[in-house]
């Protein structure tokens, strides 16, 4: 279907939270939560690299469950088979802990995903890639960032079908109360 | 910023549901006034703003906050208590 080939698509959401640890990778909450733009659910662990995993810290049924890739992460499912080539970012940090030096911004995809696998089966997010925000020093001060990256990476191919979303992790210190807006721009393959 | 307790415990006891064969902590940082429950790995975070109101856009006082946390620690101890 020529139609596909080079078609652009973008993604975006507003998204509110409290990155209050570091090591805790944030995102969304099911849509049938009150406050479902309320990123608060986290899992012990990193944003792996592009084309990785995410690695819980948390075995067996803690870790992230299938289900939880529709009715959680996901906030874009690929229409056709597409390439992740940009993401940007704004945000308004209003009291960043002392020693936080940036948040990292990341797309992930269940790519293991398929028709009738139980909902409880574990679920794996790869990351397609991230992008960093401006980098802080010593006690920063509450802030706005704007950012964005560019990819043009096979890391960053999903198949339709695939669940795809965003997940939110603070490095050095917490970053504390975070709202603000992600856009992904996806380019049909 | 709307805190309700209503809706803290909602979402608190949709998150303790996912898994009810493991137990969860709760601790609060009143300097930070943050809530954390940790199940094993997982967990989930509330946040009370320098701007955060009851149901009735009232300011909540620190006894409001104290409340909220009292509540959502009864919620956790009855699902430890049930595993």
């Amino acid at each position: 279907m020529s139609y596909r080939n080079k078609t652009i698509m973008t993604w975006t959401t507003k998204f509110d939270t409290n990155l209050a640890a570091i090591t805790n990778v944030y995102f969304g909450v099911p849509a049938d939560n009150t406050n479902f733009l309320d990123w608060d659910q986290y899992v012990v662990g990193d944003v792996p690299a592009a084309g990785s995993t995410l690695s819980p810290a948390g075995a067996g049924t803690s870790s992230l469950l299938k289900w939880e890739s529709p009715a959680n992460m996901a906030q874009f499912v690929a229409p056709i088979n597409c390439r992740l080539v940009a993401i940007s970012y704004a945000l308004d940090m209003s009291n960043p802990s002392s020693g936080c030096t940036h948040i990292r911004f990341a797309a992930m995809s269940d790519s293991d995903f398929s028709d009738e696998d139980s909902r409880t089966e574990n679920a794996t997010w790869t990351s397609l890639g991230y992008v960093d925000s401006t980098a802080m020093t010593g006690d920063p001060a509450g802030q706005v960032q704007k950012g964005s990256a560019q990819f043009s990476s096979s890391n960053g191919d999903v198949n339709a079908g695939d669940c795809v979303g965003a997940v939110l992790e603070a490095f050095g210190a917490g970053a504390g109360a975070v709202s603000g807006i992600i856009t992904m721009t996806f380019e049909g393959s | 910023m709307l805190a309700d307790k209503a809706k803290l415990k909602i979402g608190l006891r949709k998150f303790l549901a996912q898994d009810a064969t493991t137990a969860a902590t709760l601790s609060w940082d009143e300097e930070k006034s943050v809530i954390d429950i940790n199940r094993n790995g997982r967990g989930m975070t509330f946040a009370f703003r320098s701007d955060a109101m009851n149901a009735e856009g009232d300011y909540l006082t620190s006894e409001e906050k104290q409340d909220i946390v009292d509540t959502l620690q009864t919620i956790v101890d009855e699902h430890n208590n049930q595993i």
